[in-house]
């Protein structure tokens, strides 16, 4: 009764899963940390994209910037483009993801942002999205194996 | 071993406390700072005020003898702030000669002209900051007659003017009747013609556009690295009129097609160094027009670069 030998190894025959479980849990986390930061850095690009298209002719006639008025197509379209490298990821397509965003422009300053509060001094063209992505470790932790990542972003020339 | 055990598990769990977690999405659901709305509207400090009318350009105009030193302005609401800072006669000196982006203009006799320092400012998170300097002149000089000098002879016309025909008629022969000639007394006297009135002053002014036949603006915002064409133009009596000659006097542009053109050419412009926060790049241009000939028209324009930059 006193013989403990092989006593280690059945415990560490047990608690594997746990601990490979655990294990799997944080590097989920830490890739959905660093996905969260790939789709805001994508938003924040298509929003600096269509900030760079002005509206020429109201340029000529005041001498001022002025988003063009398709600039929230633009911003659209460029989300869609830079979520594409990360399509393996991500629980819908670009495209849906980009559709499903809250793009607006801000043509005249100032002007103050009913969604976010936030308020602009100059013209600018936001994007708030929530972009499903997938998680399939959580799944060891019985919780759903997509979850969503908020992520706004507002650019203005300056 | 087990009370050994039970002794371990006990001060572990005396010296045990909560574990601090780490939320992966706590940046990611911020709703952001939210800036409530201001309850009252903005009010400029005591001192400034905001800006409704845009320095255009100098014009100097010239009616008989007098001379008449003045600023045309372009009404329009840029958002930024201005206060007096000088206020200088005929001739006398200022402690912001030579500090504003326009030049101030001198009198037939050298003498600087009178008019007022502007100074602007724009105001930014970290308060009013100090854009440029413009000076508005307001004066004019009165040149003395001298005597002697030759004034216009009067031109006499005669009261009847008759039509000249181009055909004449054939040369009478010598022994032909003469004609009958109408007595010298039945003709009216020559009237002398009066003066005629001086013409109106005719102002002339030049300021810089974006397109050909577009607006003269004051400032313009321009997107770092994009290229547009501004084009100096020239006005008389607020009629364009066609520009012989620009020229860049002073201001900077990274890349320039030319720094000097005639009618139909544009300066096709570029700016890649971004300017000091608040300020602007201010560009002077000599235009000369042969609607205002022996005149060298000053025209000016603030151009402000902007940059696509990430907010909030």
């Amino acid at each position: 009764m006193n013989d403990e030998r092989g006593s280690v190894a059945v415990t560490v025959v047990v608690l594997l899963p746990f601990l490979l479980a655990i294990v799997s849990g944080v590097a989920e986390l830490g890739a959905l940390r660093v996905l969260a930061a790939r789709i805001a850095t994508a938003a924040d690009l298509a929003t600096l994209a269509a900030t760079d298209d002005q509206d020429g002719a109201a340029l000529v006639d005041t001498g001022g910037l002025r988003l063009a008025p398709d600039a929230t197509l633009v911003a659209r379209d460029f989300f869609a483009r830079n979520l594409a490298a990360l399509t393996p990821h991500l629980a819908v397509t670009p495209e849906a993801a980009a559709a499903a965003a809250d793009v607006a422009s801000f043509p005249t300053a100032p002007a103050v942002d009913p969604l976010t509060g936030w308020r602009y001094d100059r013209p600018t063209v936001r994007i708030a999205a929530s972009v499903p992505v997938r998680a399939p470790a959580l799944g060891l932790f019985l919780a759903p194996t997509a979850t969503a990542i908020n992520v706004r972003a507002a650019s203005s020339p300056r | 071993m087990r009370l050994a055990v039970v002794f371990a598990a006990l001060l572990v769990a005396s010296c045990s406390h909560p574990a601090l977690a780490w939320d992966p999405f706590e940046d990611d659901f911020d709703p952001g700072i939210v800036t409530p709305a201001d309850p009252a509207p903005f009010v400029a400090p005591e001192g400034l005020y905001v800006v409704t009318d845009v320095y255009a350009g100098d014009v100097v105009s010239t009616s008989g003898n007098t001379t008449t030193y003045t600023t045309t302005t372009v009404h329009e609401t840029p958002g930024t702030f201005a206060r007096v800072i000088d206020v200088v006669g005929s001739g006398s000196a200022s402690a912001f000669d030579g500090a504003s982006f326009n030049d101030r203009a001198s009198l037939p006799d050298g003498r600087p002209v009178g008019g007022t320092y502007y100074e602007d400012f724009v105001l930014t998170s970290g308060g009013f900051v100090s854009v440029n300097i413009v000076f508005f002149q307001d004066d004019n000089a009165t040149r003395s007659s001298t005597p002697g000098a030759p004034t216009t002879p009067p031109v006499v016309v005669p009261a009847a003017t008759a039509p000249t025909n181009p055909t004449m008629p054939p040369p009478q022969p010598a022994s032909a009747t003469p004609a009958p000639v109408a007595p010298a007394a039945s003709a009216p006297p020559p009237e002398r013609e009066q003066p005629a009135p001086p013409p109106p002053p005719r102002i002339a002014t030049a300021g810089v556009a974006l397109a050909p036949s577009g607006p003269s603006l004051a400032s313009i915002e321009v997107l770092r690295g994009r290229r547009l064409q501004l084009w100096p133009r020239a006005f008389v009596d607020s009629q364009p009129v066609a520009v012989r000659t620009w020229r860049l006097v002073s201001g900077q542009i990274d890349v320039a097609s030319r720094r000097e053109g005639s009618d139909g050419e544009a300066c096709d412009a570029t700016w890649v160094v971004m300017p000091p926060a608040g300020a602007t790049y201010a560009l002077r241009f000599e235009i000369t027009s042969d609607a205002a000939p022996g005149r060298v028209l000053s025209a000016t324009i603030a151009v402000a670069l902007r940059s696509p930059a990430l907010g909030q």
